[in-house]
């Protein structure tokens, strides 16, 4: 069977952050983790043929749609029996990325795709129920189990297999509701439900809607020209030496540094992001925290008035539930001080 | 984390360029930005235009803080030539 694989930048062996802009390319082999899943083929008795394509996470998810065409394209001239995006763990851009391209070449070529992610990752939120997605760990470390279980599908949906999600283990399920046909009308089965509720019997449900989490939206700012604005940062930013010791990635603390010292000597501020490349930050931090600017437009009476601290953590790999915490305990800082709006950069 | 200060009340604009993630977490006002690495800012403008790109993405962002939004809504600094 044939295969187009595509990988990152890093899987690729080109190199790690400072090659995140690489564009699209293609190879007539198997790299990296392709060939872990050739020799995985193989041990099962398949014979796998396997071509790669490869690009920066960085250009990939800032040209999703030039990336979308020229895969398209190279899977329409490489006719494979499957495509493999990744698996991409718990990485964003490049998350994202395999499950756009897992959804779209699909929907596109009709060649059946897998790829793998974090359970944390926002990727599988937004792809799951248009994508064959394989549950993976948090990092490359999992390599071997959730390739393994890619080997396992990709011999099954080289044969045209029609894997339901739902019904898959180790794979994230659809969401997506199914209709089905009972032999009973809905009415007789509400009453049905209800008696029985109302002889104390518990009978669940026969739909489990989602939790879909949403905050409803804030008021408008009436005029900011009277308002105080707050500025926050999950890009990592922190006085030079990082003296309150954040992480990296993977976070669960926040700092706050007084944007009077960043204003008056940037140099003085460095990034201790570990998902992107921070040359540019580090050369001018106002591509992040954009105080020069925001610092003109109060002079200009355009904003009322700034809170004198930023707030900042490092975002990358950080799971949801800290991501909440942290920002809970933000938002209850700002309140107290009467901030009336906040700018969030995210990198 | 701009959910959770929305929760509170605070209207919350988040400038970034992996603006699909945010507009499917249910953030409300979202500005693109200029890229991963640089989102607030554009390395290959000068340093003058760099500012006053800078001033435009920050305009839309306190436009979006004063704009009504019924649902979540990402701002374009340059409508015209960024591709939704």
């Amino acid at each position: 069977m044939k295969i187009v694989h595509y990988v990152n930048q890093f899987f690729a062996g080109i190199g790690g952050e400072d090659k995140a802009n690489l564009t699209f390319e293609t190879r007539d082999s198997a790299v990296g983790p392709g060939m872990l899943l050739t020799k995985l083929l193989e041990d099962a008795g398949h014979e796998a043929e396997i071509v790669t394509a490869f690009c920066g996470d960085t250009y990939a998810a800032e040209h999703v749609g030039e990336v979308l065409s020229q895969m398209e394209a190279f899977v329409r001239e490489q006719h494979p029996d499957v495509v493999v995006l990744g698996p991409a763990f718990n990485a964003g851009r490049y998350g994202l990325v395999c499950g756009e391209l897992a959804a779209e070449i699909r929907r596109r070529t009709g060649v059946p795709t897998v790829t793998g992610l974090y359970e944390e990752s926002a990727a599988v939120g937004m792809f799951r129920a248009r994508a064959l997605i394989v549950q993976t760990g948090p990092s490359a470390a999992g390599m071997a189990a959730a390739m393994k279980k890619v080997a396992e599908l990709v011999p099954r949906l080289a044969r045209g297999e029609d894997i339901d999600p739902s019904e898959e283990e180790g794979v994230y399920g659809t969401e997506r509701r199914v209709n089905r046909l009972e032999d009973e009308p809905a009415a007789d089965r509400a009453i049905d439900v209800l008696l029985q509720l109302l002889n104390g019997v518990d009978v669940g449900t026969e739909l489990a809607l989602p939790d879909v989490e949403s905050v409803p939206a804030p008021e408008p700012v009436p005029s900011l020209a009277n308002a105080t604005v707050a500025l926050v940062t999950e890009g990592g930013l922190v006085p030079r030496g990082n003296p309150d010791g954040l992480s990296t990635g993977a976070s669960e603390r926040w700092g706050s540094y007084p944007l009077e010292t960043l204003l008056g000597d940037p140099s003085s501020f460095e990034s201790i992001h570990g998902g992107y490349d921070t040359q540019y930050v580090n050369e001018s931090p106002y591509r992040l925290v954009p105080i020069d600017v925001i610092t003109s437009l109060i002079e200009e009476g355009r904003i009322g008035r700034l809170h004198p601290r930023y707030y900042v953590t490092s975002g990358t790999a950080t799971k949801v539930a800290n991501c909440r915490r942290m920002g809970s305990e933000i938002a209850e800082v700002l309140r107290n001080e009467g901030v009336d709006a906040v700018v969030l950069t995210g990198t | 984390m701009a959910q959770e200060i929305e929760r509170a009340g605070i209207p919350t604009v988040i400038i970034t360029s992996l603006d699909t993630v945010a507009h499917s977490m249910g953030c409300w006002r979202i500005v693109r930005g200029a890229g991963v690495m640089h989102v607030t800012g554009d390395p290959s403008l000068t340093p003058t235009e760099e500012v006053r790109w800078r001033r435009r993405l920050l305009e839309r962002a306190l436009q979006s803080l004063e704009d009504r939004v019924t649902e979540p809504t990402v701002y374009l600094v340059d409508p015209a030539k960024e591709a939704v």
